[in-house]
């Protein structure tokens, strides 16, 4: 009788403790800290984070929204938000604030979603023992008085942080970055040949077109970025004097530049003589005088007379290469799987001297390249000789950092290409302060039907004016995120087999040796009892 | 308290006096170490990622080898009656015998230590990172020693206790593999039960209350219903 009593009242009280940790546990999911341990704090909200949200001067409103219970991975991803968004709302001094709404059923928030450009994704989910594919959202919209920035769709957290920042950023600054584009010497018309990619430019940067060719005005260094796209005649001494003092002082140019001109309808090519490669070479790059192409290519449509009837073909064509090896590491490239070049250029580093240039890879050519020099042959109907594609492989994008030198140190200063100007007086800068430039060995695919809206060439192109008008605060975000650790480079073969077999045997060899020793202790203490 | 350092010494020395603890240690870093040194060139990273991939799942089956003796052994020699005559409290048993074999468990991650200092030879590694990894380790096992206690509390039979402690850890390991297949409305709970979301929280470098509330909870759950399962024997 007395033990009943006691197992019903000790199940009871077992009872109670395990709701009081399941409660604890509850609100431990509320209520909790964390330490960032790793040694550069990838985990923790970088400083220039804090500082952007610290900095708020009005309310910034981040409206999430985000379809409750997403299926795998994805629910893992909208508490990660969670997380980050909770961490930014600390820092911020009551200006940042933040709610998630589902849009599923409300058809109010739905219609709102989708006034802010956020789409529903497409996403399969079990359901009923039924694959199903369900319409869900995961898309945030940032509200700062009369401006809204949209991050439509977060598939992958990773740059989450840097993503946010850099919108907030964009929101809270009056200043719109300017994006030059060199006019003349052969280049693209913004309006027609680069209409798509303007209008996409135009939403976070103020376009405008830049001359070198009236007056003696040089480029104007409030211009954040210069993009010079395929020009096809030589640039004049003037014309390159500007780009250099525009560097000098600190502007940050991309290149995006072929050296054959080629037409695909005639199956012409020649190359062309830009006059710059003195001075870019000065700056720590050239483009060479070569066509790049690859049997790893995109396919194209070709007609060809076949007696009385045009039959219509495909083919692959190796001047357009199509390039997968790209750099997993740089920003401006990481989440690209793949791109078209069209008769690109290759790219080649030369270390200037005395300049510190820091060199960042971003895509190659396959090792199934065929360098062209000299003569082109783009016909698409000429058989492809593999025997021709062997490689090796061509750098075809590179991104640099660093301090330039100028090319017109020690020399005079060119007249104006406008004849009637006069000279100015300026005195020539022959450095760079730290900065940046981009160099593509191809123009082509920004312009026309070769930059396909939202494709990956266009995403190349933003992205590349991203990194040239970022500043230094966000990269540390970015770099952060990057956090590889390779093992040292020159590790011998010795030395790895050495490190194999050390750690697959010394650690069982320890434990064998700690046996043996207490074994043979043990034995010898009965041997002191027996005796 | 004495009474818990009593029972620990008991426990630890009665591991290392016979041949088990030598072999489970032996077997247990044969295995890692395979695993480790295979991937280290091929990955080429100066971290320990495939150690923390690999352990998770060695602990299913070692784990429940050392606790399965734990009490059971105990209850089927008699001994533990032995243990009821003296002033000791069930959950003082209980604790010391825990502790013991959490101590192997230590000792069973000390050795791989070996593995942390040569990568840190080889490259730069995050040193931060890797302490956090190794106390997500240490968790990990002291949940799932927990849950083997536990399991050898409630039998005689050591086969029976291996069994249930493996079978309970099994499912704290899967629980997050499976979502797929899970109701929406039921994945983050089931996400949130997942021993291994808890531990790559901690093993990414980032000690979080919420993961030590759970490991916590585990260990004092199953620990609880271990004495409980002790004292009801007692009862008998």
């Amino acid at each position: 009788m007395k033990r009943k009593t006691w197992s019903v009242s000790s199940i009871s009280s077992l009872a109670v403790v395990i709701a009081i940790v399941v409660v604890i546990n509850l609100i431990g999911t509320r209520v909790f800290t964390r330490a960032d341990l790793t040694e550069k704090k990838i985990y923790t909200l970088s400083p220039a984070s804090r500082h952007t949200v610290a900095n708020l001067s009005d309310r910034l409103t981040v409206k999430a929204y985000f379809t409750k219970n997403l299926p795998p991975p994805y629910n893992a991803n909208s508490e990660y938000i969670n997380d980050v968004l909770r961490d930014y709302k600390a820092y911020s001094h009551g200006k940042f604030v933040y709610e998630f709404v589902d849009p599923a059923n409300e058809a109010k928030l739905e219609e709102e979603a989708q006034r802010y450009r956020i789409q529903p994704a497409q996403v399969n989910v079990m359901e009923k023992d039924n694959l199903q594919v369900k319409k869900v959202y995961m898309g945030l919209v940032l509200i700062y008085g009369d401006k809204h920035e949209t991050i439509p769709i977060i598939q992958d957290v990773d740059g989450f942080e840097y993503d946010m920042t850099s919108t907030i950023k964009r929101l809270v600054s009056d200043h719109i970055p300017k994006v030059g584009f060199l006019g003349g010497f052969g280049t693209p018309d913004l309006g027609q040949d680069m209409r798509n990619l303007t209008t996409a430019l135009s939403k976070h940067y103020d376009v405008t077109p830049v001359s070198t060719e009236a007056g003696n005005s040089m480029i104007d260094n409030n211009i954040d970025v210069l993009c010079i796209v395929q020009p096809k005649e030589a640039l004049d001494d003037w014309t390159k004097f500007c780009i250099d003092q525009y560097v000098m002082h600190g502007g940050k140019v991309g290149w995006f530049i072929n050296k054959v001109k080629a037409d695909p309808q005639t199956s012409q090519a020649s190359g062309m003589n830009l006059g710059i490669d003195d001075m870019t070479r000065g700056y720590g790059f050239a483009v060479g005088n070569n066509l790049v192409t690859d049997a790893h290519a995109a396919a194209i449509t070709v007609q060809q007379p076949q007696g009385n009837v045009m039959m219509i073909t495909q083919v692959y064509y190796p001047a357009f290469p199509n390039i997968t090896d790209i750099s997993k590491q740089h920003p401006m490239v990481k989440d690209l799987q793949q791109l078209t070049l069209f008769f690109p250029s290759s790219v080649d580093t030369v270390r200037p001297v005395g300049a510190q240039v820091q060199y960042a890879p971003l895509f190659s050519s396959s090792d199934k390249t065929r360098l062209q020099v000299g003569r082109y042959d783009i016909n698409p109907m000429a058989q492809m000789k593999r025997e021709d594609y062997v490689g090796p492989k061509k750098l075809l994008g590179v991104a640099m950092t660093g301090t330039f030198q100028s090319f017109f140190s020690g020399k005079p200063v060119p007249h104006p290409k406008d004849s009637t100007a006069a000279l100015p007086s300026v005195s020539i800068v022959t450095q760079s302060p730290n900065t940046r430039m981009v160099v593509i060995g191809d123009g082509n695919f920004v312009q026309g039907q070769y930059a396909q809206g939202g494709g990956p060439n266009q995403i190349l192109f933003l992205n590349a004016v991203d990194w040239l008008s970022q500043d230094q605060d966000l990269m540390s975000i970015r770099s952060r995120e990057a956090a590889i650790r390779p093992l040292k480079p020159d590790i011998s073969d010795t030395t790895k087999q050495t490190v194999k077999y050390a750690n697959l045997f010394v650690p069982p060899a320890l434990v064998l040796m700690l046996g043996l020793f207490r074994w043979t202790a043990k034995r010898n203490r009965r041997k002191g009892v027996t005796l | 308290m004495d009474n818990i350092l009593v029972i620990f010494k008991r426990e630890f020395r009665s591991y290392f006096d016979s041949p088990v603890a030598y072999i489970v240690l032996m077997f247990f870093l044969l295995v890692s170490g395979y695993f480790f040194t295979s991937n280290l060139f091929l990955m080429n990273q100066a971290n320990l990622q495939t150690l923390f991939g690999i352990i998770p799942l060695l602990y299913i089956f070692f784990v429940p080898a050392i606790s399965m003796r734990l009490v059971a052994e105990e209850r089927k020699s008699g001994t533990i009656e032995l243990l009821f005559t003296y002033p000791i409290k069930d959950s003082e048993i209980i604790i010391g015998k825990y502790l013991a074999a959490l101590g192997l468990i230590l000792i069973l991650l000390l050795f791989t230590l070996v593995y942390a200092i040569s990568v840190s030879m080889l490259g730069n590694m995050d040193g931060g990172q890797t302490f956090s990894g190794y106390l997500a380790l240490f968790l990990m096992g002291a949940g799932y020693l927990a849950i083997g206690v536990f399991a050898s509390s409630i039998t005689e039979n050591q086969i029976i206790a291996f069994i249930v402690a493996l079978a309970i850890s099994f499912f704290f390991f899967i629980i997050n593999k499976i979502l797929f297949f899970v109701p929406p409305a039921l994945a983050s709970i089931f996400e949130y039960l997942a021993i291994e979301y808890h531990f790559q929280n901690i093993a990414r470098g980032v000690i979080d209350t919420r993961a030590l509330i759970y490991f916590f909870s585990m260990i004092y759950v199953s620990l609880l219903l271990a004495s409980h399962a002790l004292s009801r024997r007692k009862g008998d």
